[in-house]
Parts: C-alpha cells; structure tokens; sequence
C-alpha cells in the first residue's frame, strides 16, 4: 500500500493553486500574447497587464507606476541594486540573507565597495543596537528569512533608516506576504520585492515596487517595456496569474495564518521534545516570531541533504532551507551567522507547511523526521568508511 | 576446478529470489546506467545516486570525460528520470578524501604509484555508500556498473568475486579490497554482459547515455595530469640524479613523484638501449633506471596481504594466478604469507616492472582469492 506523499516545502515556492492554474490556462488558451503593438489583440493583452499591475499595486497601497514586473525575486533585488549602488557606497546587509542577496553582496565587495554584515542574533534577528546611520548606505534584508523563518523587527530598521540621509532600503519581502499584510509606506523601504511562488502562484514572476523618487537603471535594455526598466517581452499571463494569487491570498490571510499556526501546533505537539531526536531548533523559539508554518532545525550527525533525501524516500518532500550546489557540504552561512558549529550548519533542514496541507499531514510528517532520524542515527554514517 | 572456472566449493551467485532495494551508483555513463535499467526490470526497488566525491565537479567543463562533473550528475538524472527511480546526489567528498585523495597524493610523495579506483571502491562505493544506502534508503544492497561476478561458497556463508564474462573489460582487480560481507552486498548486473551487449542494452532502451565514451582517466585528475594535483598539495619538484643500476649518475630528472617503476617517458638519458624506471627513491629522490630486462621479477613482496575472508594469517600457502596491473597478463604464482598483512609472492615465471603501490591481485580459477599491494621492501620477518 502506498501512503500520499506530504509536501512540506512551502517555503521554497507553493505548488500554483487551482484558481490561479486555471485563470493562467484560460489565458493561454485565448492566445494572451505580447501587450506592445496597434492592435486588438495587443491592447487586450496591455489591459490585463495594467489590471494586474493596478492590482498588485493596490494590495500594498502604491501607485501603479511605482510596480515593475521582473522575471524573479532575485533579478528584482539586482534591479533594485542597479539604480542605487555606487562602488563608493556601503552595502548593509547580513550573512543570513537568501544567497541571492549574498552573491550580489559579494559582487559588491569584489569590485571594491564596501559592505557591511548587520550581525544576527542566535534565532537570526537583526541586532541594530549600536548601529548609527550613514549616508549613501543602501540596505538590502529579508524580511521574513526562508531558511530560520525569522520574522524581523521592521520598526526598529525603518527608524534606523529615516535617520540617513541618502541611502535606499531594499527589502525582500518574498517570504513574508505569504503571512503579513504589508503596505509600502509603513515598510520603510525605497525598495520592495515580492515573487509569486510562494503565494501559490506561478513561478517566473515578481515585481519590484519602488519609491516614486526612485531611479532604475535597467538590466535589460531594450524596447522600453516596463517603463523602459526592463526590456524584454512582458509575460502577461503570468503577471496576471500573479496579481490574481496576490488577492487571494490578501483575502484569506488571517485564516491561513491560523490554519498554519494550527499545522505548526500539531507537528511540534506530535514532534516531542527535538532533542530526542538528535535535532536543535534553529531560528526564534518563540512561534510569534516566526514564519507560521516554518520550522527549521540543524543536526549534527548527518549532512542536511542526507536528511532531505532519507525524508523524501519515507515521503514528505522537504528541503536544506539554503538554495546551495546540489551536493555541496558548504556549510549554511544563515546557521554559521546564528553561531552553530561546522557540522549543525551542514545539517540544517526546514520543514515548511503550507496552505493545502492537513492536521493530519503535520501530525503524519512529524512521525517521518522522528522515524527517520531514528533509523539514520541507528547507522554512524562515518563507521562505514572503514569497511 | 569445475566446469563454471569455480574452484571446488564455490557456485556462481545464485539469481535474487525476491525484490531487494538497491541502490544503484549512477555515474552518468553507459555501464551504470544499463545496470540500473536491468535491476528496475528484474523487479527491484531501485533508487539511483550519483556520488559527489571532490570539487573538480564543480570546476571541469562539460566536454571532458570524467564521470564526476555536474554534466554526469545531468546525465545520471536524465537516466534515473527514464527509469522512473528517485534519484539522489550523495555528499561522499570528506570518505573520498580520506580513502582515496590523500592516500594517493601520499603515494607519490613516498615514491610509490597509487590505485586510487580500489581506494574508492572499497571505501566509498561498497564502504560509505553502503552505509548511506542502508541509513538514508534502507537499502540492502549497493549496485554499481561493474563488470564483475560473484561467488558464494556452498554453504552460503562466504563470498568471493569472480571475473566478467568480458575478460577485456573485467574489473576484479579494482575490486579487490572488497571483503566478503561487501561482495555480498554489492550487486553488478553487468558481469554476465559484454561491452558490446552493454551498449546494445542502452541503445534498446534509448538511454540517454547510451553513446557517451569511455572515461579512462583518474576522475579526480580531469585534465590527466596527476603532478599538476601535486603541486596543488605541496609538492615542490626538485631536480634529482638518475642512476643506472651500477649507482653512477646517469641524467637528472625535475622530481621523483613525477616517476612511476616501468616508466620509459621523461627520462633525459640519451644513447644505448631503452630504459626504464627500476626503482625510485624519494629520500634521497634519486631514480634508478635499467634495461628492460632487469625489471622482471619472480618475487614481489606485498602489504596489506587479504583474502575477503579478511587479513591472511602468518604461513598460509595460496596457489593461483597472479596479475600486477588491470588487464595484465596473469603467471602462475604461490603467495606465502608472513603474518600482518605482509606476504611475498613467488612467481612461476616473471612478470615486468611490478610498481610499488599498485595492486596485486591472485586468482583462483575464475574467483579471486586475494590481494594486497606491492611493497618496495621486503618483509622484516622474512
């Protein structure tokens, strides 16, 4: 007998939900192609890529003009980057960011700027105390971490930032809408990214919300699309599929976060004690500092993509939480920032629920990672070497 | 001796009765890819695995060979895809460097030539993997796309390997290290195969990999030259003499480790007859060169001496034929064992320019019945 499989990946991009698949199908079926020509067929196209925009814009409380579309939330974050950064300039940032805003961080770096890691503490919040604000410093943070599920504390980084004169704050915000009503005034940010595939919509779209007063230089120059921000064939389909995921998951917000604190609830209950299973709880303790539905642990007998493959053979599709070279035993740099030792930031796994999954799902994914640890730990993975 | 080429007492393995769960080493070539196919259609729970050993995976391009760049793991995927078996990358880089790389870099620096493939496989393949597969998949076997065969003893109770039906592409000698709770884990499905029968088998199939070349090369050695490795590790070439047998300086070389025994290329002698590295000395790092002739030896001394039965016991006599490189010639030959992995072999007639570090291997019948490695020295308690 089969058991069905349990997704627990949410984290890493939510499988496209039903209204949106068939809103995304409807599109392509009636042939929605390019929205730039002199045609009927164009400006059918140009109408429902402003609705979206529009709607999109609308759900965090901007002017249309101010959202531009992209192909990902990390072409987003270097779009953001490319308008604000000069080499004289100092990156804020820190080393528990998504590895997307890390390689551009290090970009940075290695064409001679200056960057600067806002230190974290052992759950992965920022530590600001202590920091003073400069100018022409441009801040580039998650709001939510995917990989410790940290939710940050965004009033004490926006009073932060006011002080300085002249620097941009890019902030990702791909994980935290999920779960978090944002509107980009109270952010704080110059700068705004958020994708679809976590929202349970498709991937290969995001947007970037910018301040009005805010310049893009493009990556892609081209034939003026975006405002001229980003050249390249607007993907209509999937910018409306996207803004259609965007206000479904605005309208049912609080019930998923209940829903999932719910999933959160019934996994840690069936769980235990993590101890007794080898592992340690990575990111806040606290749940109401966290991502609803994230959980996040590190062991240090196993490598993370050990644990990751033994959960997927038992079913439940999990993943590491840090987007690294399959294979690699590259410790998480997040971990390591959080002060956990070389072997813990090779071990680290996220388990992450999301709206689809049950209470039984939780409780049923629960008896997998203790099981599985169980059986992983029984066997010293180092003892074979000597055979 | 019976018809099968078993000696008395052995059978040849006896077909799997039942579904086991094995994991199979993909390497993204033909051999493993077909030995994966063989085992989904016999029935078995199958989950593939390409093994991440060392970062030169991350480093080679695509267009060379080696079955260890990012290009093979596309390649395994693909394969694992076709035959609808989950498919994993497996971390082996700290066993792999353990096991094989500083050994073999040790090797050289100690004047000695390293099998890094038996280090692997008896290590990694059948020593670490199994573990992983047991831990991570509950896999009770491993499987890889070796040509070899197995033999078990009547009672059940032991195991040896045993040559491919293709004697050209028998793979035992890497293999040799394997001991009989290994052998009796591991699986070849390719052993009763040709080479030919194996592409066939790909193409039949339509495998992705069907038509991929040969490697031949050390995976970890991408660009096949070991010395540039060596420098990486700290190996500083220093010149040194080349001497001829009666002790006078012949030539220099540019370092030792750069020498194998029976190597003729890189020599700066000129004149005479042809000749060979004999010896090589990384103390005092001078070479030692002859003519073809004073490198064949009837008696090589070995380390490291084991049946699969584990570590020889001091005095035992073994009758066999005796081989010193992969697809080299066998001679007839007695090992006589000394005791702590220490033996010397006694070669009926000689064979050419056994290197210290390399393998030995002695086969009785069509089973191998053991191995070790050849020593430069002979044993203290001779």
């Amino acid at each position: 007998m089969s058991v069905a499989r349990i997704f627990a990946d949410h984290a890493a991009g939510s499988p496209v939900r039903t209204e949106v698949a068939e809103l995304l199908a409807a599109l392509y079926r009636d042939g929605i192609g390019n929205p730039n020509g002199g045609h009927a067929e164009a400006r059918r196209a140009r109408a429902l890529l402003d609705e979206a925009r529009a709607s999109i814009a609308e759900s965090f409380g901007v002017e249309s003009r101010q959202v531009t579309f992209t192909g990902s939330a990390s072409e987003a974050l270097a779009l953001a980057l490319s308008g604000e950064l000069s080499e004289s300039g100092t990156r804020r940032t820190t080393a528990a960011e998504h590895r997307g805003a890390r390689a551009l961080a290090n970009r940075h770096q290695a064409a001679g700027g200056l960057v600067e890691l806002i230190p974290v503490s052992s759950s992965g919040a920022w530590i600001l105390d202590g920091l003073s604000a400069r100018p022409n410093t441009v801040g580039l943070l998650a709001i939510s971490s995917g990989e410790l599920g940290t939710e940050q504390d965004l009033a004490a980084l926006r009073t932060l930032w006011s002080e300085s004169d002249s620097g941009a704050l890019i902030l990702d915000a791909v994980q935290a809408v999920a779960s978090r009503s944002l509107r980009f005034s109270e952010t704080g940010a110059t700068h705004l990214v958020i994708g679809s595939a976590k929202l349970e919509g498709p991937a290969g779209i995001a947007a970037l919300i910018t301040a009005p007063d805010r310049r893009l230089k493009p990556l892609v120059p081209g034939g003026g699309q975006e405002r001229g921000r980003r050249g390249g064939t607007e993907a209509v389909p999937l910018a409306a599929a996207f803004a259609h995921a965007v206000t479904l998951a605005a309208r049912e917000r609080e019930g998923t976060r209940q829903h999932l604190n719910a999933l959160s609830n019934a996994f840690d209950h069936a769980l235990g004690a993590t101890e007794a299973h080898g592992l340690r709880r990575t990111g806040p303790a606290e749940r109401t500092n966290r991502l609803p539905g994230h959980h996040s642990y590190a062991a240090n007998w196993a490598l993370g993509d050990d644990l990751v493959a033994a959960l997927d053979h038992a079913g439940l599709a999990i993943s590491t939480g840090s987007a690294c070279i399959s294979g690699s035993r590259e410790p998480s740099e997040a971990l390591a920032a959080c002060g956990l030792s070389d072997d813990e930031s090779r071990g680290g796994i996220r388990i992450s629920f999301g709206r689809t999954n049950s209470i039984d799902e939780a409780v049923r994914a629960a008896s997998i990672v203790a099981a599985t640890c169980a059986r992983v730990r029984a066997q010293d993975l180092t003892e074979a070497r000597s055979t | 001796m019976n018809a099968l080429g078993l000696p008395s007492g052995w059978l040849a393995e006896p077909e799997a009765a039942q579904s086991e769960r094995v994991l199979v080493a993909l390497s993204g070539g033909v051999d493993s890819s077909v030995a994966a196919a063989l085992l989904v259609e016999a029935g078995h729970q199958v989950v593939g695995v390409w093994m991440r050993l060392h970062d030169a995976a991350d480093r080679v391009d695509g267009g060379r060979k080696s079955c260890c760049t990012l290009d093979a793991a596309d390649d395994a995927r693909r394969v694992a895809d076709q035959l609808k078996i989950p498919f994993h990358i497996q971390n082996l880089e700290r066993e792999f460097a353990d096991a094989v790389l500083e050994p073999f870099v040790g090797a050289y620096l100690g004047g000695e030539t390293p099998s890094p493939c038996v280090g692997c496989n008896t290590a990694v393949k059948f020593g670490a993997l199994v573990g992983k597969g047991s831990a991570l998949f509950g896999c009770e076997a491993v499987a890889t796309g070796h040509y070899a065969r197995r033999a078990v003893s009547a009672d059940g109770g032991s195991w040896r390997l045993r040559t491919a039906v293709d004697r050209d592409k028998d793979q035992t000698y890497f293999l040799h290290g394997l001991r009989s709770d290994a052998i009796a884990r591991a699986r070849f499905p390719l052993g009763g195969m040709t080479k030919r029968e194996v592409r066939e088998a790909a193409r039949a199939r339509g495998l992705p990999t069907a038509e991929k070349p040969e490697s031949q090369e050390i995976c970890f050695v991408p660009d096949g030259d070991y010395r540039s490795l060596l420098r990486t590790r700290g190996w500083e070439p220093q010149r040194g003499e080349v001497v001829d047998e009666m002790g006078e300086v012949v030539g220099t070389h540019e370092g030792s480790a750069g020498f194998t025994v029976g190597q003729r290329r890189g020599l700066s002698v000129t004149g005479g007859a042809p000749r060979y590295v004999s010896a090589i000395d990384p103390r005092t790092n001078r070479i030692t060169i002859g003519r073809r002739e004073t490198l064949e030896r009837r008696e090589i001394h070995l380390t490291g001496a084991a049946t699969p039965s584990g570590e020889l016991p001091a005095g035992v006599v073994l009758d066999g034929a005796a081989r010193i490189r992969h697809r080299g010639v066998t001679a007839p030959g007695r090992l006589v064992s000394k005791g702590g992995g220490a033996a010397t072999l006694v070669l009926r007639d000689p064979l050419w320019a056994p290197s210290p570090g390399q393998t030995v291997v002695l086969y009785d019948g069509e089973t191998l019945a053991a191995g070790g490695q050849i020593s430069a020295h002979a044993p203290l308690h001779a």
